[in-house]
Order: structure tokens, then sequence, then C-alpha cells
């Protein structure tokens, strides 16, 4: 009888240790990683956006002509009492542009990147302590945010340019919604967020018929949202309530009247030399769209808008103030 | 010295036990195996589950047959369930407790005779008997039997038929011989096209002859004479010197069930006041029963439970007693 | 008694139960159908499917806890599962003694040297499994214990020197980890592919029972058939046939479950030793030794799949079964190689995500069955056995060939022409056979109304549509409720031209010209249209004769020119009620490429491939 037929004692409780040790790692981690269930159908959440919209002031609305749009815009906020009445010491703020297609600010189917630098300026010397610029544009963000002009401006006036980035989309209901239910929506630029403005072109649109600052948060669907195209307005009503902004800006200092929404030349657009500031996005619609001469009955999403509480089309009962700058 | 090491003095006995304890190790798991298999897979229970609507739907699309080149079709209707009182009202409630599958109603024009016709409505049931029981149960007045299917009569504008899991009606929109003709033209392409096997009902065929009325038989659902627990009884009608009796017969699953079920009615009886009398039969294990001034026999024979209704002499029942048992073919036992 | 008997008895035990689990895959509740047989139990109890999918998926999907306790049983008394249950490994064997059997003495000793190649099974493995790993969906393996459990195995490997097993595993967990952070790769589980008990499932399911089937029993009615049958006859037939001449040649170099109870076989309690170190070297232990482990002598116990044959044939009974003194002959990995086969299987989770099928092109005729997940997870579930091909009633679902992208291959995917039918609107059983969860079980309301894809009309083939032939058999077969499929009319002139009157009579219109093709429009489909544009419906005609409904409409004065229409119903889909089951393709008079197809647009399980924006209320993305 050999030694090696003899286990020692020490020898045998190492060996049954290590076995013992790694049975109960393997058991412990398969019980602690045990899924009796399975995956479970995926649930539609409740997430939605906070309210932005300015509480304890009254809808206000500002209705300016002239043509420079820079003077325009401070006389406005003069008028409403200063940029200090919306932006407050150290707040964020996030401005949702239109910067949907990659073509030159001067043909009209993009935020214009004065009006831009100028309300960032105007935030920051509020006090503002973030204010960023984004949008989630259909052709490429990054020649998108370029070509406009809208990117160096913001940069330039100190604002961050947020561009669209797959992390940043999260899936979103609206409340009652019918379309906009476990939808992807770019809700990464409203972390930390207290004040939004929108900012966006009075623009002929094909399918909604005029594409102001309501149709301007379609820009922060993701997915394939050009299905929304098969019930525009129910989209446009949606959107409406799923953001309620701080404040909109609608620039119809150059309204694109026809051939909209991406237009493409100079004769697409017509003088109308008027900016409009509002607390109210219907009203401001509703003001943008006498600027196309188009009625409440050609632009159904106004109504819809109406109905779902996200304003009024009566702008005339906000008693808007009416100056001429410049 | 560990113990766990096999030496040889005791090698033996630890390969006995090793070997034993894996092979209990195998008989556990196969028994384990052989209890599980009886937990059925949601997968098989939801295949069993049958839901009214969707399957006779498509079989009813189904009903496809050689139309005779005499006649136009109108386009089908079709009716499930819950749509049928919408064509039959009021007579529904016979079908759907019957087995109803579905209903194919159709109008049938003669090419000569375009403003008549005959429409048809084709009742698919859940099975032959169920088809027969709804033809059965259905008496017209001047009705004579038909030749165009197995079970068939006709009145001079209609034609009744059950056939395999079908019962059609041929209802003529006028009292035409054109129009009859085109009904059993009908009815015979039909049953040409919906070959069924043979002898799907064999109670039919084991009514004795004898003393027997020229009414048809009956297939009857429960309750059948009052009693919960008959269902499915094929009744005929016999005459002897002169007196009219109700005679029963049903085959079971088995010899035994028959058995039971002759008890279960026998307690029924029993239970509503009936007497059990003592006749001298030589039918074994009957039980002829006085109720009111009626009697009642049953017995069985083999699978088949049979027995006498509402007879009110003894003699002339124990003649139709041993006619029916005689008439019960032997071989019928057990299965 | 003799165990070599008991091992015998044990493999043709679980052979022939493993036969039979797949024999009853058949519908129903007959003895030999599928009852509540445990089908998936072999699957369950492998323990490289149960860490093939906690890899990938971080979750340890219920039935396969099974495979924890072999794990156990193998810590306990090593690779016994290969010796004595696995089913390849029995044929393997029998191929294995019949090729040998007349060799003589050295030739036997001859074919069962151990061979360096052996580490390929270990290399294979840690490449398939770091590729499983790598698949980032490690949602549920951020908490503490985990890091400790990472951290605790690198600390055993880097502390016992040994290492290789450890360091192996402490290494997948690391990269699963980084991989959960980045969440760069999809799933690209594909353990499936070489583990023997899926291989054997999907020859026993693809190419045996198709074979027997109809021919000595009836499972299914008609045959089936399933795609690349042949290529599973030939991974399992060259397994066996290989046999012949090197035994058990799968699981000595292949067979990466092997693999992974060799690596576990190293801290086994109970193993195969030498009494004594010198023995007289006869070698006649090696005569039969099945996994090639050296009993002469240096006994590796990472290759010995307990076959007892050395401990019988010892003729000096030197060899026993028990707890060794020592320690067990470690696995030498070449640390490099192992390096290179982890970074290799690492590489090919992102490599596969270059596919373009993977995201914008995916391939829309790739319909999965009800209740796949979507396509990322189910490819980091899907272990390819094929227990939901061979299940299914109607032989829809099929195995996927490498024309939907190499990760795919056997996977499962509908197709609609090869099928008895579509897919069965009352039939969940490819949810309830899934071992891994890949296709959720679904319960039968959620099965009505669960989106596999939709039907499209194609207009340019369909009858009622490109040729003025009456059909409709689409809109009859739908089993949806109401049905998705409904149709339009539209009548269709014939090219007749305009027929000239000759007289109007009580029989009907007799024509000027013999044109009309001798009682063909008599069907009910025909009318006749008036030079007033009143359609009447034809009842019969001859060349020159047209019988016509009588409609109360005063019959055409004769002067006017008739023309014949013949009515048509053309199916229109709602792509809100259909559910893609294909029982419209598969029943659609145009059998080589159907008039009505279904792609997986719209289908439930990707919120990114819907196709309308009105929702059903189900909550479904």
């Amino acid at each position: 009888m050999g030694p090696e037929d003899l286990i020692s004692r020490r020898n045998f409780l190492a060996r049954a240790l290590q076995a013992g040790l790694t049975g109960t790692l393997v058991a412990g981690g398969g019980i602690l990683f045990y899924d009796p269930d399975g995956p479970m159908p995926p649930v539609v959440q409740a997430v939605s956006l906070p309210d932005f919209s300015i509480s304890g002031i009254k809808k206000q609305l500002c209705i300016v002509h002239g043509p420079d749009r820079k003077k325009s815009l401070r006389s406005a906020f003069q008028a409403l009492g200063g940029m200090e009445s919306f932006i407050r010491p150290k707040d964020r703020v996030l401005i949702k542009v239109n910067a949907a297609f990659a073509t030159p600010p001067q043909l009209g189917a993009t935020t214009h990147p004065e009006l831009v630098s100028e309300t960032v300026r105007m935030c920051i010397e509020s006090g503002a302590a973030y204010v960023a610029v984004t949008d989630n544009p259909i052709n490429d963000p990054q020649s998108c945010f370029e070509l406009t002009g809208i990117g160096p401006a913001a940069r330039q006036a100190g604002a961050r340019v947020i561009l669209p980035d797959p992390g940043a989309f999260a899936p979103l209901t609206v409340p009652n919604a019918r379309l906009i239910r476990n939808w992807p929506v770019m809700v990464g630029p409203f972390e930390g967020i207290t004040r939004v403005i929108g900012m966006a072109p009075v623009k002929d649109h094909h399918r909604s018929g005029a594409s102001m600052t309501l149709k301007n948060w379609y820009g922060l669907l993701g997915g394939r949202r050009n299905i929304f195209h098969q019930d525009i307005h129910t989209i446009i009503q949606e959107l409406s309530i799923m953001i309620r902004p701080s404040l909109v800006i609608l620039d119809g200092v150059a309204a694109m009247v026809r051939n909209g929404p991406t237009g493409g030349s100079f004769s697409d657009l017509r003088r109308t030399d008027t900016l409009i500031v509002g607390t109210d996005p219907v009203a401001v619609d509703a003001v943008g769209a006498s600027l196309l001469q188009r009625s409440l009955d050609q632009l159904p999403f106004l109504e819809k808008a109406e109905a779902a509480g996200a304003g009024t089309v009566n702008y005339e009962s906000l008693n808007p103030i009416r100056i001429t700058a410049g | 010295m560990h113990p766990l090491d096999l030496k040889p003095s005791r090698a033996v006995n630890s390969s006995i036990i090793a070997g034993i304890a894996v092979l209990t190790a195998l008989a556990f798991l196969g028994v384990w195996i052989g209890y599980r298999q009886l937990h059925f897979n949601p997968a098989v229970l939801a295949m069993r589950t049958e839901l009214p609507g969707t399957v006779p739907a498509l079989q009813a699309d189904s009903l496809i047959f050689r139309i005779p080149e005499t006649l136009v079709a109108a386009a089908p209707e079709r009716y499930d369930a819950a749509s049928l009182s919408d064509k039959i009202n009021g007579k529904a409630e016979l079908y759907l407790a019957a087995g109803f599958r579905s209903l194919t109603a159709r109008r049938f024009s003669p090419i000569k005779l375009p403003d008549q016709w005959v429409e048809a409505f084709f009742y698919e049931m859940r099975d032959a008997s169920a088809a027969f029981s709804v033809y059965s149960m259905q008496r017209r007045e001047g009705a004579a039997p038909s030749d165009v299917a197995g079970f068939s009569r006709e009145t001079s504008n209609a034609l009744f038929l059950a056939h395999g899991a079908y019962y059609v009606e041929l209802i003529a929109s006028d009292v035409q011989p054109p129009l009859q003709e085109a009904a059993r033209n009908l009815a015979r392409a039909f049953v040409a096209s919906y070959r069924v096997s043979e002898k799907q009902i064999t109670e039919t065929e084991i009514f004795p002859d004898a003393y027997r009325t020229s009414d048809e038989i009956k297939l009857l659902s429960a309750p059948v004479f009052g009693c919960e627990c008959l269902d499915r009884i094929y009744t005929a009608f016999y005459e002897i010197q002169g007196e009219r009796m109700t005679a029963f017969l049903a085959r079971q699953d088995s010899a035994k069930s028959a058995r039971n079920l002759a008890l279960q009615y026998r307690e029924f009886l029993l239970r509503y006041g009936a007497r059990e009398l003592e006749l001298n039969l030589d039918v074994p294990g009957v039980h002829v029963l006085k109720i009111f001034d009626v009697l009642e026999a049953v017995f069985t024979r083999g699978p088949y439970l049979a027995g006498v209704h509402e007879a009110s002499n003894e003699d002339r029942l124990k003649i139709l007693v041993r006619t029916l048992y005689q008439g019960i073919p032997e071989t019928g036992n057990g299965a | 008694m003799d165990m070599r008997v008991v091992r015998r008895i044990c493999q043709i035990f679980f052979l022939a139960l493993f036969l039979w689990l797949c024999a009853v895959m058949t519908l129903g509740t007959g003895w030999r159908q599928l009852r509540g047989w445990p089908v998936n139990w072999f699957l369950q109890i492998d323990p490289l499917v149960g860490l093939g999918t906690l890899l990938s998926t971080g979750r340890l999907y219920a039935g396969m806890i099974w495979s924890l306790a072999v794990v156990c049983m193998t810590l306990a008394f090593g690779r016994f599962f290969c010796g004595w249950v696995c089913p390849l490994g029995t044929c393997q064997q029998a191929a294995g003694y019949a090729g040998r059997r007349t060799r003589s003495l050295a030739g036997k000793v001859a074919v069962n040297q151990y061979h360096g190649a052996q580490n390929l099974k270990y290399w294979i493995l840690a490449a398939l499994a770091a590729a499983a790993a790598g698949s980032g969906m490690f949602q549920g393996m951020m908490h503490v214990p985990w890091l400790v459990a990472v951290i605790v195995c690198i600390a055993i490997g880097y502390f016992r020197g040994v290492s290789a097993f450890y360091l192996g595993v402490g290494l997948m967990l690391f990269w699963a980890l980084v991989a959960g952070f980045q969440k760069i790769a999809p799933g690209f589980l594909q353990i499936g592919l070489l583990d023997p008990i899926c291989l054997m499932q999907r020859f026993v399911n693809f190419v045996m029972l198709p074979l027997v089937d109809g021919g000595i029993v009836d499972m299914y009615p008609g045959n089936r058939f399933y795609a690349l049958g042949w290529f599973s006859a030939a991974m399992v037939g060259f397994a066996v046939a290989a046999s012949v001449r090197i035994p058990r040649f799968y699981c000595r170099y292949v067979c990466p479950l092997g693999a992974l109870f060799g690596l576990i076989s190293q801290a086994s309690l109970w193993t195969l030793f030498r009494k004594n170190v010198q023995c007289r070297k006869c070698r006649v232990c090696e005569k039969d030794c099945e996994g090639a482990c050296e009993p002469s002598d240096r006994f590796r116990v990472s290759e010995c799949v307990l076959c007892l044959n050395c401990m019988a044939s010892c003729p000096d009974d030197e060899i026993r079964f028990g707890i060794a003194s020592g320690r067990p002959l470690p696995i030498d990995l070449e640390r490099r190689r192992l390096l290179g086969a982890v970074v290799l299987g690492v590489a090919a989770g992102p490599v596969s995500r270059l596919d373009p099928l993977n995201a914008a092109a995916w391939n829309p005729e790739l319909v999965r069955p009800p209740g796949s997940l979507d396509e990322a997870e189910f490819l980091s579930r899907c272990v390819k056995c094929g227990q939901c091909v061979r299940i299914c009633p109607t032989n829809v679902i099929q195995p996927a060939g490498i024309e939907y992208g190499f990760s795919r291959w056997a996977t499962p995917v509908l197709n609609f022409r090869a099928g008895a039918s579509g897919c069965q609107l009352n039939c969940i059983a490819c949810g309830h056979l899934c071992p891994t969860a890949a296709i959720r079980p679904l319960g039968l309301d959620e099965k009505k109304t669960l989106r596999i894809g939709t039907a499209f009309v194609d207009w340019g083939r369909c009858l009622p549509w490109a040729m003025d032939r009456p059909c409709i058999v689409c809109q009859e077969t739908c089993p949806v409720s109401p049905k998705a499929i409904s149709t339009r009319i539209h009548f269709s002139f014939l090219d007749l031209g305009p027929l000239a009157v000759e007289a109007v009579d009580a029989a009907g219109i007799h024509l000027k010209e013999s044109v009309l093709p001798p009682d063909q429009l008599a069907t009910g489909d025909y009318y006749c249209v008036t030079g007033q544009d009143v359609y009447l419906r034809i009842l019969a005609n001859t060349d020159r004769l047209l019988v016509l409904e009588d409609s109360g409409v005063q019959h055409p004065v004769s002067e006017d020119p008739i023309r014949i229409a013949i009515r048509l119903q053309r199916p229109v889909v709602d792509p809100n009620r259909c559910i893609g089951c294909g029982i419209c393709q598969h029943e659609c008079p145009v059998r080589g490429k159907p008039a009505i197809c279904v792609t997986a647009e719209n289908e439930s399980r990707h919120r990114s491939h819907a196709l309308l924006i009105s929702e059903p209320q189900s909550g479904q993305p």
C-alpha cells in the first residue's frame, strides 16, 4: 500500500473546501440571477416632461413690427417687462430652435442665427447659469447646425449646442394621448432645465398648413416619427401638451409663404416684418397664421391645441402689446 | 484511511452500493418524469380550448359542392352561434342546444324559373347524431320519406335531410314540381359531395320492425321523459293490440355505463313515487316500474340502454320489451 | 457489481429518454404527444446553455436552474455527464467501440493517446463564452455581489497560480462588466452551434424524426420539412463517424460543454486515480480509455469522462475512484492562446454588430414566431435547439438559413410556403416550449392580438387586382375576427367591346353576333351593362343569348349596345387588424410567389417597425 493511497485529513479538508466553495459560488450565483418568470411583455411607461410654463404671471403677448430681428427682440422684451421677468438668476435654459434642414439662414427654413445669439445673450444677461440650444433635425444634425449658422451663433453667444445622440431619447407617454405613447422623445437635453424657450420661423407646411412654434416641438420626437404625418393635426395637438414652454418666439420677419417647409428660393419668402413673443404658444401661432393669411379652418391643429388646453387661439383676449421697432 | 476510498476488501460492497444508488436515482428520475407529464403544458391546454366562431366559420366557408347546372346560386349567407337568431328567429335555441356550429343559407333558382327559388339551409352540427337530433325533432305535417339521403323526408314544397354532421332544409318558394325536382337535385348533389362514413348511427337500425308504426325515429336531448340524466335517446313508436307505446334506445360507451344509466333512471322514477314491479320476464336485469297509471321498463344489453315508456298493460309491455331485447345485437357488449 | 454495467444502463437510459422526449414533440394529449413531458429537460440540465444565456442576458431563466445541480454533481464526481448522460457521447462511444473492436491491443492503446489538440475545446469554450458575455445586456449585473464575485475570482486566480479556470472566468466577468457599461455589442450567443445537446436536439428534431415520421410512426399529418436539415445531419454524422477512428472525437477536441465540465472537474472531490505512482506501465488501461486522459501516466482529470474502463482493465487493480491526495493535473491552456480565443470571442460581438442586418437593413422577410423578443435580445437568448421548430403544428416555423446573417443560422423563422398553414390563432406552443424564453410564453388572449408581421397584397400578382379573375380566398381564410382583409367591389369590362343587341324578349337579350363563350358567364360574377349603365347579373348564356336576373329594371332597348363586366372583390388588408399569421399567404392560389405576403412590418416586438400611428390600447410597442 503506497503512500498516495492515504489521503491526509488536511488534504481532504482542503479539497472538500475547494469543491464546496466553488459549488456554493456557482449555486449562489445561479440563484442570484434566477429568473423564474422570464421576460415580460413591454409596458407603456407614464413618463412625461415637467411643465416649464412660468407660474404666477398672466399670459403675455407682444407683436413687434420691424425689419431688424435683434432690435425687435430687444424692444419686445422691453415691452414685456424685460427678460428678467422670464429668466431668473441661476436658471438653466434650453432653447429649442428649428434647425431641421441644412440650408442657409437667408432661406428662412430654420430659426435665424441672429435671433438665437441675441436670445442667448439676453438670457445670460439675466443671470442664467446655463443656456443650451438643441434640435433633432431631419438632415444630418452636425451640418444642419453649422450650415444654418445656429451652431456658431449659439456658441459665440455662450450657449452649448446639444446634438441628438441615441442616449438622449427615452420612451415617453403623453397622458391620454393616442399617438405619443411609449414613443422615443429627446428628453436628455431637458435634464436639470428650469426654463424652456421655443424659437421658430413662420413657414408654410404642406401637410399641416403651417409650421410655427407648436409644430417646432416635432423636432423633439425620435424614432420613425414621419409616420405621424398620417395624422399631423393630432400629433401637433399632443405635442402642445407634451411640452409647455416658458415662452416662445416666432420669427415672422420673412415668412415662408409657399413651398414649405423647406422653401429653397427667396421667392418663397415674403417680408412680413413681424416678431411675436409670448407665453401662450397657441396665441403666438394664431398671430403667425394671420401673417400667412391662413384662417383657423385651414389650420385645425390650432383649435385642437386650444381644446387640449395648451392656450387660446383668440390672441386678442390676451391684450397683445403692439409696438414698432427700428 | 478515508472511508470513501474503495479498498479491495470493501470495493465490492462499495460498488454495489454505488451501483444501486445510481440505479435508484434513475428510477426516481423516471418516476418524476412520469409524474411530470401528467401536468399538461399550457400550449396543450390552449389547443384544447374550443373557441366558438373561428373554426366553424372556416368550415362553413368550405361548404362547396357541385351545384347542378340547371340552377343559379345566389351568394351564400353565413351565420354562427351568435348570429343564428338573426336568420331563424325563434328556433335558434333548438339548434344551439343540440350542438350547432354554423349555418350557410343560400338561394338557388332554376334557370328556367328565374322568379322562383329554393332556399337551402345547411346547418353544420357538432356531429352526426346532433344533426340527426335536429332532423328528428322537427316533425312536418304531411311529410313523406324521401330517397335522396339516408335520413330524409319531403313535403310538397320542402325537403329535409340529415347527412353526416349536416342537417339540411330546402324550402321552395312555391308548390311546383320543377322546384321540388330542383330541391331533390340539389340534395343529391350535396349528398354526393359530402361522403360520410356508413353506420354513423346504429340505433336507428336496431329498433325492430315488428309492431313499429310508420312514424319516424326521434333523437331526443336531455331531459328525456323528464329525466335530466337521459340525453341523446332514440325513440320509436310501437303499436301492440291497439296500444301505442314508446320504445327507447341509446348506445353508451360501455356496458357498465349503460347499466349505471339504467339504475339512475330507475332511481329517478322511484324518487317520483314509482313502485317497482316483479314481472316474470326472461330479460335479464330488467326493471319495470309503475308510476301513476303507466308502466315504465328499462334494461340494458351490452352497451345499449333500452326500455319502454308509458305502457298501460303488463302483457303488452312484456311483448315489446322482449321484442326490443331480441333486436339488440349481442355482439355489441363491452365495446 | 461492475460499475461499467451500471454506466451502460445509465447511458442507454438517458439516450432512450432523450429520444423519447424528442419523439413526443407533437402537440396533443395522447400518450406519445407533448402532454406534460419535460421535453426541455436535457437543455435545462446543460450548464453551457445556462452559462451562455446567463452571460448574454444576465438572467438564469426558469428551468435552467437544473444546470446548477449538474455543476454541483460535477464538482463531486467530475465529467460524469459526458460519460454517463450525454446522448452524443453515447453515440460516439458506440461508434468508437465498433471501430476499435478488431484492433490489436497496441492499436487500441494508440487511438486513445492524449493529444495536445484536445485543448482546442477549451479555446472554443473561451471564445463562445466571451462572445456571449460581450453582448452587453447586463442590467442585472451591476449590483455589489456580482462585483464581489468577480474580485474573488480574480484574487483566487492570482494567488493560486493555477489560474486558468479562475482567470478565465474572472476575465469574462470583468469583460461582462465593462461591456455592460459600454453596451457596445449586441447579443452574440453562439454556444448552440456546438453545444452537444443543442446539436443532438437539432439532429433528432430536423433529421431523424422527419425521416421516421410517416414511415414508421405517424406523428404529424403530412410530411415535415426543415431547411438545412442536411447541415445538422452532417455535424452529428461527422462527430460519430470520426469517432470510429478516434474514439469520442467530438468530446475530446471540440465539445465546449465537455470543456466546461473539464474546467469544473479541476475542483472535483472524487476522481479516478492510481494507487501507486509506480505502475508496470503495461498501458492495458488505455485500451478503452474514452477520454484519452492518460490513466497510465498523469491521469488528466479534466479529460476523464468516467467511463471506468481503466479501472476494470487494470491487471493489478491499481486504479481507484475516490478522493485522491494531491491536486489534479492542471490544464495547461497556454495562456496566450486562451487570451487569443477570448479576444476573438469578444471581438465577434462588435464585429457581428457591423452587419447592417442588425439595424437599418433589417430583413423584413425575417418573421419570427409570436412572442419573440426584439431581435437583439432574441439573439442573446436563442440557442438554436429547434424545439419551437419541431413543436409547431403547421411546420411554419423553420430553421433560418444564412441569408439572414450568420448569427441567425438555425434560429426560428416563419416560412409560409413550407408550412402546412400559417401561424394558428389559438396556438401558443412555441413560446411555451422555448427553453430560454427567446420566444416568451404567451397567453391566448395576448397571442390573438400580437402582430408578427403584416400581409401585403401584391396588386401585380393578385387575381382580382391584376387579372380580372374572382378570388378572395385570402379574405375567406383570414382567422382574425373581425377579418383583417376586406374587399372592394370593382366591375371590370371584358375585352368583348360593346355588343349590338338584336332583340329583347322574355327569354333574355339576343345579340346580333355569336361572340359569347357559351355557358361561361353563368358563374354569378358576370354582369350585363346596358347603355344606361344599369348592371344586371347574368344567370345563363349561350353564344348569343343572355339570361339576366330580374331586378325590376327595364331591359335595354334593342338599339343600345351592351357590354359584359365581371364583378370583382379585391382584397385590402387592414394593418390594424392583421396579425401577420400568414394563413392568407399560404392559401393564396398564386402558389409560387403568393400575391399576398407577410413581412415583418408592423410586428409588435419592434417599435421601430411600426407602420401605423394608431396603436391598439394593449400597450404593445
